[in-house]
């Protein structure tokens, strides 16, 4: 039965070919969160860094989905920063958060996707929280306000996260028609249709208006009402 | 103001197909994203809407209730208000920024305060506004101009609704003293012990103090430091943060240290010391004046926390010097825990005490110059999202001698923030 099953996916990823392409960010005249001091007391009492490059976040709706990998995906807390600050992971997956600061973190979520608090803990240290429902997950710090990161839980294993030139790539696609949809946090996600032949495809995707608000951008993405891939090709 | 602020929050969900749940409309309003940026220059709108319910018998302790009246300087003593009460609050707050070393806030508020005169239930006012340079490369001075919290204590830091756990302050910055005027004799001062308390009387600190002034601040490694010049003390009423309420000749010092000894543990030190009121009344003795007498305020504070659990405590001794009377002092304390049970649920604890001197009393020995007071609170909160969230404490207050039943109070908050 597993040697079955091994030769039909080898030969459905014969006919596979992969989707690449760029993400063009218009300028939209947001502003960076940014460390708000109200009181001296709020001072850091080290060097923040300057805000990590947003990435743009890509999945193929309609993509099956296989078996989460394994890996654990790491978001740092380093120089008062999350580090990624967004980051796509399959149903099930688990993202880990160490602190590499000097200072205490209080990373949480109240997010419809997913709803956790990890305490505080100290430099060295890390916790994990396995991501179990699809939906768009917002992540906080709870001592230091403008701290924040994006964890995307789609339900497919056709996800990456584009360079910060826009470029990405989504190997062994099975060929197939799918829809790509890509998510930027200053941006209303796109969704855009592609055709995936054995000898791949290329896509171009550019976001126009700026992102609604929690609710409108979940409901753009889809994701967040439990779409499953269950059309795969 | 607040009903149409409630009511553009529903009108933008209208616009929006049928919510996933019952919170989306709070999330949107928490993720909606008011900022602006234009080249250096980037501005944002942040703000929260508090609604509050008092339920008392038979005075509300403190000047949580009064505060609002207070503050818009529209309070009347002689009101009487019964339980339950309900007051609210609208906070906008506008921040901008140019470059790295400029910043200003505008802090507007809008709220319904209880005991308020006739017709004057609502007010609307700058609370803040202030300008902030920090010299280039020097990310650990900042140097601040305008109104704004004065640096003492470790609460001001977390009075925001979000940080503090309870609806209320700490008993050292809520509680309402026996004592008005640099120029009250000891009779009056006892006289007013075992009456109903105007809460135009003294707190040892004020809540949240912005008064005017000019701050420096930032730090070196693990230690903090702030130093500030302000038109007002510690125990200043709100009519004298104005900016034309003082002269400046004599302002008030406020100094500030505190270090992390290591990762979960703090401790900090607060100093201030300046003129508590202005007011040049007829009783003061020929040859001085108002701002001849201080109010000396000394604070030392810690502050823990491991993963779910957070504690704090500081301990004020207060001075006020006065005409008639001794030197009037007092000392105040509080400690408190907060734990986080489930992911924006928690529990939370606070115990306060104040503890007065002794003043000369009329017939030639000394008594006590105000009713020590005990207060526990007890309460607990639920964060619906990050921006939405309910809070509840119950007050038990007790006082030693005098006249006055026991004070105790039932407070609920409800947040919006945005």
């Amino acid at each position: 039965m597993t040697v079955l099953g091994v030769t039909l996916l080898a030969l459905l990823l014969q006919d596979a070919g992969s989707v690449s392409g760029t993400v063009h960010f218009p300028e939209n005249g947001k502003s960076r969160p940014r460390l708000k001091i109200r009181y001296p007391e709020q001072t850091p009492r080290q060097e923040m860094k300057e805000q990590p490059f947003s990435p743009a976040l890509v999945y193929l709706e309609g993509a099956a989905p296989a078996k989460p990998a394994e890996d654990v995906v790491e978001i740092k807390q380093e120089g008062l920063q999350f580090q990624p600050r967004a980051v796509v992971v399959q149903r099930g997956m688990r993202v880990s958060f160490p602190n590499l600061d000097k200072e205490y973190h209080n990373v949480f979520s109240y997010s419809k996707a997913k709803r956790f608090d990890l305490g505080r803990f100290p430099r060295g240290e890390t916790r994990e929280v396995t991501f179990d429902e699809t939906g768009l997950v917002r992540v906080f710090c709870e001592i230091h306000e403008h701290m924040r990161a994006f964890v995307l839980v789609v339900d497919t294993s056709c996800y990456a996260a584009a360079s910060p030139e826009g470029r990405f790539m989504l190997p062994k696609v099975p060929v197939g028609s799918y829809t790509l949809v890509a998510w930027h946090e200053q941006y209303e996600p796109v969704r855009q249709k592609v055709e995936v032949k054995a000898a791949g495809a290329q896509i171009d995707v550019t976001f126009a208006r700026a992102a609604p608000a929690a609710e409108g951008q979940e409901r753009a993405l889809g994701c967040c009402r439990g779409v499953r891939a269950e059309s795969g090709p | 103001m607040m009903g149409g602020f409630l009511w553009a929050c529903l009108a933008a969900c209208q616009g929006a197909d049928e919510p996933e749940d019952w919170l989306d409309w709070a999330r949107s309003i928490g993720e909606s994203d008011l900022s602006l940026r234009l080249g250096e220059f980037q501005a944002d709108l942040s703000g929260e809407l508090v609604l509050k319910g008092f339920f008392f018998a038979p005075h509300a302790p403190g000047i949580s209730m009064e505060e609002a009246a207070i503050r818009a300087r529209h309070y009347d003593p002689f009101r009487k208000v019964s339980s339950p009460q309900m007051g609210g609050r609208l906070e906008t707050i506008l921040d901008a920024s140019y470059q790295d070393w400029l910043e200003a806030s505008l802090d507007l508020r809008a709220d319904r305060g209880i005991s308020s005169e006739s017709g004057k239930d609502f007010d609307a006012r700058l609370e803040q506004y202030w300008l902030r340079a920090t010299p280039p490369g020097q990310s650990c001075v900042h140097v601040e101009l305008g109104k704004f919290a004065a640096p003492f204590g470790n609460f001001i830091a977390r009075s925001s609704a979000t940080q503090n756990p309870f609806p209320t302050f700490p008993l050292p910055y809520d509680h309402v003293t026996s004592f008005v005027y640099a120029t009250d004799t000891p009779a009056e001062i006892l006289s007013r012990r075992n009456g109903p308390q105007s809460k135009e009387q003294r707190v040892p600190v004020w809540e949240e103090l912005y008064a005017h002034g000019a701050m420096i601040f930032g730090n070196v490694g693990d230690v903090r430091y702030a130093a500030a010049v302000m038109n007002s003390a510690p125990a200043s009423w709100p009519y004298d943060w104005e900016l034309r309420a003082s002269d400046y000749r004599i302002p008030s010092v406020y100094l500030r240290a505190s270090m992390a000894l290591d990762i979960s543990t703090s401790v900090g030190a607060s100093f201030a010391r300046g003129p508590y009121s202005k007011w040049n009344d007829y009783w003061i003795p020929a040859g001085r004046q108002a701002t001849d007498f201080n109010q000396t305020v000394w604070g030392l504070d810690a502050s823990f926390s491991l993963g779910h659990l957070e504690l704090f405590a500081e301990g004020i001794f207060s001075s006020f010097q006065t005409a008639f009377a001794n030197t009037l002092e007092l000392w105040t304390y509080y400690a408190e825990a907060k734990y986080t049970f489930l992911p924006g649920f928690y529990g939370a604890l606070r115990l306060g005490q104040i503890r007065f001197g002794s003043m000369r009393d009329p017939s030639g020995g000394t008594v006590p110059w105000d009713r020590d007071t005990t207060r526990l609170e007890i309460g607990a909160g639920w964060f619906f999202t990050k921006n939405f969230f309910v809070k509840a404490s119950y007050q038990f207050n007790d006082a030693i001698g005098g006249d006055l039943p026991t004070e105790n109070m039932l407070m609920l908050e409800l947040v919006l923030g945005y």
